[in-house]
């Protein structure tokens, strides 16, 4: 049987392969385990949503993906490199040329224009001057902010800022996009707007998205989300695209209809009945979330 | 929101690099013409400080700035090969991409200046701190300048004697703290030595010279006014002295209130005012020339120094041995020795002195180069927590906090420079007797100590960026 969604690759497409991942702080009695034995596989062009929480260990979670922080034990694969046992001068480096960082601040350096805060991330993978310049401008003109190229992060909206810091962390082409709480200093609209653009840079970049959130609307551009609490993933959802209102929803404990061995996920009984009256009225227009999950699948 | 095509970003980069106009680099060029201005009006400024060292110090003076305007034509000749270079270049470096050659991406061009960004995002702090810093220099440079002027006022008088070697008492090679004596008729023993075309004996002491409107201390040289040596180095009013006559700088007579024909008194005894001279007043004192036979009234037949003149084709060094050898023995130095030896006196007695002051100088610039730049770190703790967080290495955090330092030091040097300049140029027109004479050597030294002690300010500040944790970035600010 098969679904429209997406379903665990193989470990070996992984471009994050996360295995038995524990942080804990503090000692003998003292001690906290902030995150405990988590696995975890991040493919490429797939957007993965860690939710849970607050003190439930995302952010922890995402500081050791980002190689900010040393993991207790575990391993922490990116692109054949175990973080976990790199040595720390190879960190920093590690960091400019394999991850791109959304912060929920933001973040921008408030004594650069726009265009030089995009520059700044291109010299630190090491490319600088005139071509520097110029990557940073075609980023910022995909992210729809061409115009604001000489402008201070002070005159820029919300929404402005974290386009700019999407740019930024599109700087070093990185495989590996973390984002943290990417949405929730922005209003619903332009919140709607950034989740789609880092949805789109899953999609056509084939770059791997992990976003740490509370943010309930971000599960409409995840592949999967993961529900974190007390250190470990306490269930893993798999998520689809309703074919008829085109509402996101977890392949688990939702209407379900299986059609030619593959299975379609409806927010409700409703839309499932208005599917199997002619459901060739909307297999015809699935969203390239589900449309790349075939292709996948097959 | 951006709806463009869906490639990767490099290739649309590659796509679009060749479509692209020079815009940064017609950017470059102006920079680096109006560098080149900049430049030319250092030039202009920096021509009165030329003639204020004189004309053998122009060179040393005028490289740097030529080269300053070559600098910016050879570089706008290698950023126009960088350019076309540029053209064919591949995709930037990043994983999995050839990377670029130290060298290439040098001709590249340099990174975002962040260090300056960050020092000049708050102007008003930086005028702050530049001009506390500039203020400290001011005070190490125009006190250096004060002792460098008072050193060549010192040997003014030495300076014009035009002798090749001077004869001294045995052991006695100064004239300030010192008394030299030579018996009465040492010159012309002088002048029967091989070799020897003048000799010209010259009586001193110090001494006080008073008027009714006060006292100044002074050099009393006792000369022959027929002579062609030994006296004024030029007589700007009035005579040479007769019997019962005095010549004395114009600085001091301006001092003491007396004109020509004013009745003054040296050694205790009255003279008649009847010439002025010049280039013989200093911070300390001032010269007074009296007839040599005025001199022998008041201070018995003895003589103090010979002035020598060599024949063209002597060797000073065997004159010297034979002037020497004369008895009882004496002491003969060339007048550049002579006048070096007067020098480094003066400079032994009052080092100290000056070493404090310039330590005190430091130690402000020091300060305030330290604060500022701890405020400036502090204040972006977070920023750099961010950079650290985006890959920064170690090196490169502390190399920009240090470079903020050196932008500090050197705004601040550089008007520093400007300010003492002015004030040598001012306070030499308002007082004469007090030179203050900004040598390059002393600029140079004090940039030199000046940039170490940026450094050293920039310790604290470079330990505190080390020490940021990335991780800082994710936090939420308080």
């Amino acid at each position: 049987m098969t679904t429209q969604t997406v379903t665990a690759p193989q470990r070996h497409d992984a471009v994050l392969h996360v295995t038995g991942l524990t942080k804990t702080f503090g000692q003998g009695a003292l001690a906290v385990t902030a995150v405990a034995g988590v696995d975890l596989d991040v493919h490429p062009g797939e957007v993965v949503l860690i939710m849970g929480p607050s003190g439930s260990g995302k952010t922890t979670l995402l500081l050791m993906l980002g190689a900010m922080l040393r993991p207790t034990s575990g391993s922490i694969e990116v692109a054949g490199l175990d973080l976990a046992s790199a040595p720390e001068r190879r960190l920093p480096s590690v960091r400019a040329h394999r991850f791109g960082f959304v912060f929920q601040d933001f973040n921008l350096l408030g004594a650069l224009t726009v265009a030089e805060n995009v520059e700044l991330a291109c010299n630190l993978a090491g490319v600088t001057g005139t071509q520097a310049r110029r990557r940073a401008r075609v980023l910022l003109e995909r992210v729809g902010l061409g115009h604001r190229l000489g402008f201070r992060p002070e005159q820029l909206s919300g929404g402005e800022k974290q386009r700019v810091a999407i740019a930024r962390a599109l700087a070093n082409d990185p495989p590996v996009i973390l984002a943290d709480e990417p949405t929730a200093n922005l209003d619903s609209a332009i919140g709607r707007q950034v989740a789609r653009l880092l949805r789109q840079l899953a999609t056509q970049d084939r770059r791997a998205v992990v976003i740490v959130s509370h943010d309930a609307r971000l599960q409409e551009i995840a592949d999967r989300v993961v529900w974190l609490e007390d250190g470990i993933f306490r269930e893993l959802s798999t998520m689809a695209t309703d074919p008829v209102c085109g509402m996101t929803v977890p392949q688990h404990d939702h209407p379900h209809l299986q059609l030619d061995q593959t299975v379609w996920w409806f927010c409700s009984t409703a839309c499932r009945d208005e599917f199997a009256t002619n459901p060739s009225r909307f297999t015809h227009r699935l969203p390239p979330r589900a449309a790349v999950s075939a292709a996948r699948r097959q | 929101m951006a709806t463009t095509a869906p490639t990767r970003t490099s290739c649309q980069d590659r796509q679009r690099r060749s479509k692209m106009p020079a815009d940064h680099g017609r950017h470059v060029y102006a920079a680096l013409l109006v560098g080149a201005a900049v430049a030319v009006a250092l030039v202009a400024a920096l021509a009165a400080w030329a003639a204020q060292l004189g004309g053998g110090a122009w060179p040393p003076v005028l490289i740097p700035f030529a080269l300053a305007f070559l600098v910016p034509v050879a570089a706008l000749a290698w950023l126009r090969t960088a350019e076309d270079a540029d053209q064919l270049a591949q995709a930037p470096g990043g994983p999995g991409q050839r990377p670029i050659p130290l060298l290439d991406r040098a001709r590249r061009g340099p990174g975002v200046p962040l260090a300056r960004r960050n020092l000049f995002q708050d102007r008003r702090r930086v005028l702050l701190s530049t001009g506390g810093v500039a203020v400290a220099l001011l005070l190490v440079l125009v006190l250096g300048g004060i002792f460098a002027g008072a050193m060549r006022q010192l040997t003014g008088y030495i300076d014009h004697t035009r002798a090749d070697l001077i004869v001294s008492q045995l052991g006695v090679r100064t004239m300030h703290m010192s008394a030299s004596v030579l018996r009465p008729d040492i010159a012309d023993r002088v002048l029967q030595v091989p070799g020897v075309a003048w000799a010209e004996p010259i009586r001193y002491t110090t001494g006080m010279v008073s008027s009714p409107a006060g006292q100044s201390a002074s050099y009393v040289i006792g000369y022959q006014p027929t002579a062609r040596h030994g006296g004024p180095a030029r007589l700007v009013a009035g005579r040479p002295p007769g019997a019962g006559e005095a010549i004395l700088d114009r600085q001091a007579a301006d001092q003491l209130h007396i004109r020509v024909g004013d009745r003054v008194r040296i050694l205790g005894r009255p003279f008649t005012l009847v010439g002025l001279s010049t280039g013989g007043t200093n911070i300390a004192n001032t010269t007074v020339f009296i007839p040599t036979g005025d001199f022998a009234r008041l201070r018995g037949p003895t003589q103090a120094y010979v002035l020598v003149g060599a024949r063209p084709d002597v060797q000073l060094g065997a004159l010297a041995a034979r002037l020497e050898a004369i008895p009882p023995g004496n002491t003969v130095q060339t007048r550049a020795d002579f006048a070096t030896q007067e020098r480094r006196l003066v400079s032994d007695m009052s080092a100290d002195l000056m070493r404090i002051m310039s330590g005190i100088g430091y130690a402000i610039a020091l300060a305030v180069i330290a604060l500022t730049l701890f405020n400036v770190t502090l204040a972006k703790t977070r920023e750099y927590g961010v950079v650290k967080a985006l890959g920064a290495r170690p090196g490169w955090l502390a190399a920009t906090v240090a470079a903020q330092a050196a932008w500090s030091v050197t705004l601040a040097l550089a008007a520093a420079t400007a300010l003492a300049l002015l004030l040598a140029v001012v306070i030499g027109r308002l007082n004469p007797a007090l030179a203050i004479w900004i040598a390059p050597g002393n600029v140079a030294r004090t940039s030199l100590v000046a940039l170490g002690v940026g450094m050293a300010g920039a310790v604290l500040p470079i330990r505190r960026v080390l020490h940021v944790d990335p991780a800082a970035s994710f936090r939420r600010p308080t």
